[in-house]
């Protein structure tokens, strides 16, 4: 047991709560409770989006990554950095000019809401669900081995605290939640990078050097191809990132937070810069891990293997370097960054079901505004029950392909069809549903007969698949059903919704109109 | 409201907009997916490449380099359409409202 980190991680669960109080004095209609009523500035957004992505997956991951496979790891940053760029040029503005509270607003925008909303919103909780359940259990495990508590009782501290923080405070609290976080993670971040480059006389170079002599690969630490034998698994791996992010809902509804389109590309571009910053910090953690971690024998069990695993990588390289009061401090903001990514994904499931499902759809008449509070609350206590339950379930299984299923899903589901609905003006109502349901139904297939579960998981010697990722097969697909279907579609409908592209494009690049629709 | 959206949409300073954004969004996407996808092809097809070390007996490789360079030009690219290039085309967006308005 650390004593700092537990200072640490009191203060800031006792902050937050102040600050979902304060929060829920403000939150009040359904606007602030999705939207924090459009209010918050760019800078502090953007803060909070990189929040969301650089969730403890990153920070341990991508750490972990590099440490067992060297620069094969790295592509994982660059195809985050290639990703993002594109989310802020194609999508953001007019995301932010198109909708509501969910990206599936923007999607049903001039297609038939009632028949889109429920398939959309269906394949985005399959995002959320899958994302929050890699999240939980990572944390469980995580929590297990920092602080010593029981697996269930950490899932069930988590999930609760993030219940409460999004109940009461709605989006407003889990911005700030988010944003504190955020700020925690690249402060951390920077001094271990700053004391790593102290130890090697801030000759970068020689971090490499000593990582190479180090570990027992040598030379082939700093080069590719161990990882990813053949070319079209690099391919794919590129495409789920790149897709994905386009495609996660919860990432997106952050754009929504802001006043106008151009608060929320500049949002977008805080975000791109401090996750850019902070992935550059990775790489020169994740090679300092090898040389400062891998022979020495404090963090080696009496057989040799890393203690705690891959995950640990940070934690140790942050202990060997900072002693027990940083470690503490990086141990208390692992903690407070999966409350914080859990809250994100919470509030997003939420307005999914109340706003999506509830109200767009199976509602027969308006729905009033109390009760869609209540609808979206009860939402939010229902998202935290299954997470808790799945949680549990999920303990003792490989999460990894939990974490890539919903990467599918979002890159083959989501992304071709926001994609299409904000730049294509023949898309029509039965294309839009075609291509999420062939996105939807072939990437949960490809993973299923793909290595990550009959190979891992069932033991089979040869998957009938043989990606990890489905995305090189399933969004090609996804885009293609969405050509056809809509090109097919000689209905009257369909020819509307072709005419009505004209006025969702004004609206979409000058938001004349929607700003309107948004602030009463 | 839906005609008054047809009308802008044949307005000269509407069409205006429209043709800098979309030019200033195909440069720049193209230029991001140009330089990433140049980097997942060289992964893919031509690892030797990113294998030379740069300095030569360095320890630091080609694609070390390459990922490095892929996240600053993510950021400048990101610099310029959010600050740069987005601030010119708000101007033109805010002179195109205030007319809309004024025909009202």
């Amino acid at each position: 047991m650390n004593i700092t980190a537990i200072v640490i991680f009191v203060a800031f669960v006792l902050t937050t709560l102040a600050i979902t109080y304060w929060a829920a004095l403000r939150t009040r209609t359904t606007e602030e409770f999705y939207t924090a009523g459009g209010g918050i500035p760019a800078w502090q957004n953007g803060v909070a989006i990189s929040g969301d992505f650089l969730s403890a997956a990153t920070l341990l991951g991508i750490t972990g990554v590099i440490y067992s496979l060297g620069a094969d790891g790295l592509i994982l940053i660059a195809a985050t950095l290639g990703a993002w760029p594109v989310v802020l040029f194609l999508i953001a503005e007019r995301l932010r000019n198109l909708g509501k509270y969910t990206f599936i607003d923007a999607i049903s925008f001039r297609l038939s809401a009632s028949k889109i909303r429920p398939m959309a919103a269906v394949a985005s909780l399959f995002v959320l669900v899958f994302y929050l359940i890699a999240q939980l259990v990572g944390a469980g495990k995580l929590i297990q081995l920092l602080f010593g508590l029981d697996y269930v009782f950490a899932v069930i501290t988590v999930s609760s605290l993030m219940m409460i923080y999004v109940t009461f405070g709605g989006m407003l609290a889990a911005t700030w939640v988010q944003f504190i976080k955020a700020i925690m993670l690249v402060v951390g971040g920077s001094i271990i990078a700053l004391l790593l480059l102290f130890h090697f006389d801030f000759d970068v170079g020689r971090i490499f050097v000593s990582a190479v002599d180090t570990h027992p690969s040598g030379q082939r630490i700093v080069e590719v191809g161990g990882w990813l034998k053949d070319p079209l698994s690099v391919v794919s791996v590129s495409m789920t990132l790149l897709f994905g992010f386009i495609g996660l809902p919860h990432i997106l509804m952050r754009l929504f937070t802001v006043k106008d389109a151009s608060a929320a590309r500049k949002s977008a571009f805080y975000a791109i810069s401090i996750i850019g910053y902070f992935q550059l910090l990775i790489i020169l953690i994740g090679f300092g891990a090898i040389s400062l971690i891998m022979s020495n024998d404090m963090y080696h069990d009496a057989a040799g293997k890393l203690i705690g695993g891959g995950n640990m990588v940070v934690l140790h390289v942050t202990h060997f370097l900072g002693g027990d009061l940083l470690l503490g401090f990086i141990a208390a903001v692992t903690f407070a960054t999966i409350l914080a990514v859990v809250s994100g994904l919470t509030i997003s499931a939420a307005a999914t079901i109340a706003h999506d499902l509830y109200a767009g759809t199976f509602a027969k008449r308006e729905v009033s505004e109390k009760k869609k509070m209540q609808v979206s609350k009860l939402a939010v206590v229902g998202t935290g029950l299954v997470a808790i339950i799945l949680g549990i379930v999920f303990e003792h299984q490989n999460v990894v392909f939990v974490s890539n299923l919903a990467m599918a899903i979002a890159a083959s589901a989501n992304a071709p069809v926001l994609i299409m609905a904000m730049y294509w003006r023949g898309l029509t109502t039965r294309g839009a549903m075609a291509g999420i349901l062939v996105g939807l139904f072939s990437s949960v297939l490809l993973i299923l007969v793909g290595p990550q579960v009959m190979v891992d998981l069932m033991g089979m010697e040869k998957a009938l698949f043989p990606y990890t990722y489905p995305t090189i097969v399933s969004v090609p697909l996804a885009f293609l059903s969405i050509w056809y279907f809509s090109f097919s579609d000689k209905s009257e409908s369909a020819a509307r919704e072709k005419l009505a592209f004209n006025a969702q494009f004004v609206i979409s690049e000058t938001g004349i109109g929607a700003t309107k629709a948004i602030k009463h | 409201m839906h005609s008054d959206l047809i009308d802008i949409s044949k307005q000269p300073e509407f069409q205006r907009l429209a043709h800098k954004r979309r030019q200033l969004r195909v440069i720049m996407t193209g230029l991001m997916l140009f330089v990433f996808g140049a980097y997942t092809i060289c992964w893919a097809y031509f690892p030797s490449v990113l294998n030379l070390q740069v300095p030569t007996n360095s320890a630091v490789t080609v694609g070390i380099w390459f990922t490095v360079v892929v996240v600053v030009l993510a950021i400048l690219l990101s610099a310029y359409y959010a600050l740069i290039a987005g601030n010119q085309l708000d101007e033109l967006n805010n002179q195109l409202r205030e007319l809309v308005a004024h025909d009202d």
